[in-house]
């Protein structure tokens, strides 16, 4: 199977692990900011204004109300995300080739639903969270 | 969804029927399920026909995960009735989310909320009173309820007892594994007086047979809400359900491994034990050569805590590692990998927690990072190598890691077993076995007054 996972944070050893892909059959891509911390493929984006971003988490990420605000505003680290994804060629392929394609962190979810949208093929799955995913790929392989 | 039908009586036994109500019931692998597991198990090993009333198996495995091994461990006898349940927040299906919720799904869920509240105050869960009130009717119409326990939280777990009470006179027990109204980590009070969660508490309250807690400050918080009905309230603290096993494995200078197991939720403080953990390898070098292993979920739900997960890009150099969920049937051979315990709990002084029992069960020493006011404290203050901290300072957390380093070398096999054996009070057979005992002879009290079933 082809999965492309959205980890933002890039820590994604453990979701990994989780998965337990076959080396054989299974290709696994991380969409990330950072350098995953999993020896996978990655497409590693460069969010624009993300010192900015980060200033803006600092400043509200320690209530709902904080949190809420910052996601309406352009400095929404899950919107920056998203808009660093819209151009990327090669995530663009990954995504139409993949059959299942998993937001692990809630700064990917919009990336990886526009991802989804825009690229994927009819009957690539998609979801939020390791679970579904886990799920998905054991249904796949049965 | 199929009713059960009755285990068959030999000529004159009576079985009593309970109808047990939890949301999150094996295969669900939330940290509330043990309670649920154990307390189902423990009335069908009295003697009871059980039926339960949970949420489709679909429902955890597309979102929070499963514990098949748990499932496992079900009485057989047990007959499990999924009521179908639907939420937004389970919702895992990206396809099926609309634009909105992707750009800002907290804001999302809040606005949606007040549409799940409509038939039931409270979020997510509320919209699932009207299928359980109709499973609880169909079970008893099939198979008659003498008795019926609701574990919360979900809160409208509760619901099936009082229709069944108002519609037929069944007692119900309620079972909360936190509050409803008290958020044990702050000590506040989340919903005022009159408003719909107050009013359907005290409704609930009122009516009931007993009301069960998991600790003393909780109860007594509830006691003084409701002074008329403190009578019927009982602490059933959780308690573990067997020892993990005694290992040979013995500490060594070359490096100790402490060890957490439990549910990370953003309530935990990582963030103060990894401060304190970076200033305890400054200073004693038997630490320098230790590491941190952490085990569970990084969260309640299948999603991770996004605050560790960012943390985690420094756990390598620090000697931190995590290695994911642990099913029931394989937490003791993690245990044996550990010479001390990292007791990492939210402030409250309402929080015991599960874990604290288990922890309490292996011997090992425990260093306790977490408020010292929280109820835990109480758990564990008899503790043969306990070492709480006076605040979360990393001081304090250091000095306290140092001192479990030189206790965890030091304890000798008989210390060990020591600790084991006081921690034997809290094993959950001692904490159920009584109530169990007392509801069965209210339930035969009755029938024996010809109270209708």
């Amino acid at each position: 199977m082809n999965i492309v996972l959205f980890a933002p944070s890039g820590a994604t050893a453990s979701a990994i692990r989780q998965l337990a892909p076959d080396p054989e059959r299974d290709r696994i891509t991380v969409v990330s900011r950072a350098a995953p911390d999993a020896d996978v493929h990655s497409i590693v984006l460069q969010p624009a204004l993300m010192s900015l971003t980060r200033s803006a988490e600092r400043a509200l990420g320690g209530s709902a109300a904080g949190r809420n605000l910052l996601r309406l505003s352009p400095l929404d680290p899950g919107r920056r995300f998203s808009g660093a994804a819209r151009h990327h060629r090669e995530l663009r392929a990954r995504v139409a080739a993949a059959d299942l394609i998993v937001a692990l962190e809630r700064d990917g979810i919009l990336a990886a639903w526009k991802s989804v949208r825009r690229w994927a093929g009819a009957d690539a799955k998609a979801v939020y969270g390791i679970a579904p995913a886990r799920t998905l790929l054991a249904a796949a392989r049965d | 969804m199929s009713a059960p039908t009755p285990t068959p009586a030999s000529a004159g036994e009576h079985r009593p029927h309970l109808l047990y109500v939890a949301w999150g019931f094996p295969p669900c692998r939330g940290s509330g399920v043990y309670r649920a597991w154990a307390t189902a198990n423990a009335f069908a090993a009295a003697g009871w026909d059980v039926t339960v009333l949970t949420a489709p198996r679909e429902t955890f495995t597309m979102s929070t995960g499963i514990d098949e091994s748990l499932e496992r461990t079900v009485d057989p006898s047990i007959s499990i009735v999924r009521v179908p349940f639907h939420a937004a927040a389970f919702e895992s299906d990206l396809r099926r989310w609309p634009r909105s919720r992707a750009a800002a799904p907290e804001l999302w869920n809040v606005l949606n909320a007040r549409r799940e509240q409509r038939t039931f105050p409270e979020r997510t869960y509320g919209g699932w009173r009207p299928a359980l009130e109709s499973a609880a009717v169909e079970v008893h119409e099939r198979h008659p309820i003498d008795l019926v326990l609701g574990s919360a939280n979900p809160h409208v777990d509760f619901i099936p007892g009082h229709v069944l009470h108002e519609r037929f006179g069944v007692p119900y027990v309620m079972d909360y594994r936190d509050a409803w109204q008290l958020d044990v980590f702050s000590g506040d009070r989340v919903s005022p007086e009159g408003s719909a969660v107050a009013q359907w508490e005290r409704r609930l309250v009122e009516d009931a047979h007993a009301v069960w807690f998991v600790n003393e400050p909780i109860l007594r918080w509830h006691a003084d809400l409701y002074p008329t009905r403190a009578d019927r309230f009982h602490v059933v603290a959780n308690g573990y359900d067997a020892p993990p096993e005694t290992t040979t494995r013995r500490p060594s200078q070359q490096g100790l491994v402490f060890g957490y197991i439990g549910t990370m939720s953003a309530a935990v403080p990582v963030d103060r034990l990894i401060d304190g953990w970076r200033l305890a390898r400054t200073r004693s070098p038997l630490l320098a050569a230790s590491r941190i292993e952490l085990w569970g979920h990084l969260n309640h739900a299948g999603t991770p805590n996004e605050a560790i997960a960012r943390q985690m890009g420094a756990f390598a150099e620090n000697g931190i590692s995590y290695h994911g969920a642990v099913a029931k049937k394989e937490i003791g051979a993690v245990y044996a990998r550990f010479d001390a315990l990292l007791l990492a709990l939210g402030t409250g002084r309402y929080v015991t927690s599960g874990k604290v029992y288990e922890y309490a069960a292996t011997g090992l020493p425990i260093v306790s990072v977490h408020d010292p006011g929280n109820a835990a404290s109480d758990v564990l203050r008899d503790a043969p190598a306990w070492f709480p901290v006076a605040d979360l300072e990393p001081e304090t957390i250091a000095d306290a890691l140092v001192a479990a380093s030189h206790a965890a070398l030091d304890q000798t096999p008989e210390e060990r077993r020591a600790a084991r054996e006081w921690a034997t009070q809290f094993q959950r057979d001692r904490q159920l076995g009584p109530q169990i005992a007392s509801l069965r002879t209210m339930v035969e009290d009755r029938r024996a007054a010809g109270v209708p079933r």
